[in-house]
């Protein structure tokens, strides 16, 4: 019955066009639009309905962004990832304690999860809680230190943050891991190239 | 026997003359100078298989970015002639000198796809999207045409191209984008993710 209610709701919502008038108008609403607009199609998709927890977040829809965050964390409990999209949502959104309670979620999900828990420290990074991304960054470092593209991208982060000497620490780290591997001297030189921007 | 004393001079000047110390890669290192840490970098890399075309585009770039113009040009040069049609290492090529502020360069340089690579989609998308990021709005628009006359149904590029001009503020010219990607698919979940996307992280909305 819930559901039937729901598709009601949904259809003249689907039936109207989003057209270049709207598109010009708030970018709040705009963000929330297009993720309801988003989810009323197929919302199954884990990660997706983490990231329209952000759209809303973004237009400022605490409740619709939490719905989804609890939608995307039974869809896939285990993954890692679904927990670092929540809590880079959170983030951006300037909620410090539940980003932190999300991480920890994450950590507890996977925890030999290195490729997500070196994002998730670049998103703290980038979130300016910086502590806190070096301790995390260390733990995906001795799940494997041999991986020497999550010490760039990390690296990468905290010169993008201006933190040369962290950054240094994790490039000499990259270069022990790999001394003959082409790409990564030539992401290591691309990092400081970019002053540590997010690759385009 | 001139040329020879000569030649033995030189030998024991070239013996005792210090050895320029190898660069040890250590933290003390990297919390040196940024120039010499790019140079450092894109030569050590260069030295291990300089055979990619695009790698090479890449140290290019990192030349630039260290100011040493003549090797950058020596290095965009090896790239050129390895793979003269291939429109993405041209576009690296017109990326590195766009994001350095050579517009002069860049702009023969993205001319170089269209005239040698003009089917290359990937390429040709690139291109338009640095122009629009940079502000570039006329010479963006060019290649989106370019585009546009290659493929009229991608709904993915058009988002692309509204992301863009989302980045250099150009709100309108963003909406066209958006709106002419939505009229092409109003069903598809990931256009509105990708657009709500594009607001969120572009726009004041946080």
């Amino acid at each position: 019955m819930r559901r039937l209610a729901y598709c009601l709701l949904a259809l003249p919502l689907l039936s109207q066009a989003m057209d270049e008038a709207t598109l010009k108008g708030d970018p709040r609403k705009l963000a929330g639009a297009c993720a309801d607009r988003a989810r009323l199609l197929r919302p199954k998709d884990a990660k997706m309905l983490a990231e329209y927890g952000r759209a809303f977040l973004a237009a400022g829809e605490r409740a619709k962004a939490e719905d989804c965050f609890q939608a995307a964390r039974i869809e896939s409990s285990r993954d890692a990832d679904v927990y670092r999209l929540i809590a880079a949502a959170w983030l951006r959104a300037g909620q410090r304690g539940e980003a932190l309670k999300a991480i920890a979620d994450m950590q507890t999900a996977d925890p030999k999860a290195r490729n997500a828990f070196t994002r998730a420290a670049v998103n703290l990074q980038d979130g300016g809680l910086a502590k806190e991304a070096d301790a995390l960054m260390e733990r995906a470092w001795i799940l494997d230190p041999s991986d020497w593209q999550n010490c760039v991208t990390y690296g990468r982060s905290c010169l993008r943050k201006a933190r040369r000497e962290s950054a240094a620490k994790w490039f000499a780290r990259a270069t022990q891991a790999k001394p003959q591997e082409e790409r990564m001297w030539n992401a290591v030189a691309l990092a400081y190239a970019d002053h540590g921007a997010e690759p385009s | 026997m001139r040329t020879a004393a000569l030649l033995f001079l030189a030998i024991s000047l070239w013996a005792q003359a210090p050895k320029p110390a190898a660069a040890a890669f250590d933290e003390a290192f990297f919390n040196g100078d940024r120039r010499a840490i790019l140079e450092a970098c894109a030569d050590k890399a260069r030295a291990i298989k300089p055979k990619d075309a695009k790698y090479l585009a890449e140290y290019g770039r990192a030349y630039l970015a260290a100011l040493d113009r003549p090797k950058a040009e020596a290095a965009f040069k090896e790239a050129e002639d390895k793979e003269p049609k291939d429109g993405l290492v041209l576009r690296l090529i017109a990326g590195a000198w766009l994001k350095h502020g050579y517009k002069t360069e860049a702009l023969e340089g993205y001319e170089k796809i269209v005239k040698r690579d003009p089917k290359n989609k990937e390429a040709v998308t690139q291109a338009a999207i640095d122009l629009a990021e940079v502000g570039l709005v006329n010479e963006a628009e060019r290649y989106m045409g370019v585009l546009l006359a290659l493929e009229k149904d991608d709904w993915a590029r058009f988002v692309m191209f509204g992301r863009a001009f989302l980045v250099a503020g150009q709100r309108r010219k963003a909406a066209t984008w958006f709106a002419r990607a939505a009229a092409l698919k109003p069903n598809e979940e990931k256009l509105f993710l990708e657009i709500s996307r594009a607001f969120a992280e572009t726009q004041s909305v946080m």
